[in-house]
């Protein structure tokens, strides 16, 4: 073949090499494209999320704050707790595209179980249930109602993201 | 520690608006203030499964420019022995903030005064219906 290539100097064979160096050379290109590709997406993300990340802690925060006051009267504030889970919900929705895919799990299922919850009836709180048959109804009742201790999981969730958001902001600020 | 301390404050919290845990008031100074941090209203102290517990409001200087400060406000939860010793201190958290105003409203007994005060004025809404 070499023979053919640079003695007879056979133009079939040269494009047959070259059609094949052509081809592993578009496909390194195409690999290198997907990566530096990857690398625009990364920093993209980066910089909003760099950009955006304090005001989403703040307004995380800030529901999580209203709906530990809005538990100290948790029957008369069923309509506003709704509508706290409901803007807590949107905050969360903004926030996920800018985490990774396994940061934002945590995020993702709040936001699932904030959907489960809000549009089903918001339920006063008994205080006459016994341990046992709390135990019981726990999971039937949240079928069909969304009752006092659904807000309180809201609650412990939501303070559990903004802690894993500030500990991400705190990795990418010593690592970008 | 992972989140193991946001479910504890967090169960405070649940616990102290239930009525489960109560908390005393006191104004005696805290000795686990350092350097520069000034205790600010009232600690609270209470005793939860044999351990004492004590929370309070602090602020101190944040720095932003050479002998340029801000003060900043901050919440602190710790473990106490009988003499007020710092035993262990929980890692700073806006849940501690929320068991604060929590702890504030309860001691503070709001809720009784809204209830009475309002009591009157229910009382007045519901007469008219007893004409008919």
């Amino acid at each position: 073949m070499l023979e053919k290539l640079f003695t007879d100097w056979d133009l079939d064979t040269w494009a047959n090499v070259l059609e094949v160096a052509g081809f592993i050379m578009a496909t390194c290109a195409f690999i290198i494209g997907l990566f530096i590709k990857n690398e625009i997406v990364r920093l993209k993300t980066s910089y909003i999320f760099k950009a955006r990340i304090n005001e989403h802690i703040k307004q995380l925060s800030q529901s999580a704050s209203d709906i530990n006051n809005l538990l100290n009267d948790y029957d008369n504030n069923k309509s506003i707790i709704r509508t706290e889970l409901s803007k807590c919900q949107s905050e969360l929705e903004d926030l996920i595209p800018k985490l990774g895919y396994f940061q934002g799990q945590k995020s993702r299922n709040l936001v699932r179980f904030i959907e489960s919850r809000k549009n089903k009836p918001f339920v006063n709180r008994d205080i006459t249930m016994t341990p046992l048959k709390y135990f019981f109804s726990k999971y039937p009742n949240r079928i069909i109602k969304t009752t006092y201790d659904d807000t309180w999981i809201v609650y412990n969730k939501l303070m559990e993201v903004v802690r894993q958001i500030e500990n991400i902001k705190k990795n990418r600020a010593k690592s970008v | 520690m992972k989140t193991y301390d946001i479910k504890i404050i967090s169960k405070l919290n649940r616990e102290t608006k239930e009525g489960t845990i109560k908390w005393d008031v006191n104004r005696t100074k805290p000795s686990s203030l350092s350097g520069s941090e000034q205790g600010l209203d009232n600690v609270y102290t209470a005793i939860v499964l044999g351990k004492k517990i004590r929370l309070y409001k602090y602020q101190y200087r944040s720095y932003y420019d050479e002998g340029l400060y801000d003060w900043v406000d901050s919440y602190r939860l710790e473990f106490i022995d009988d003499w007020g010793n710092s035993l262990w201190t929980f890692p700073d958290d806006r849940a501690i903030y929320d068991l604060y105003e929590t702890v504030r409203y309860k001691t503070s007994n709001i809720e009784d005064f809204f209830n009475d005060y309002l009591s009157d004025e229910e009382k007045n809404e519901r007469e008219p219906d007893s004409l008919f």
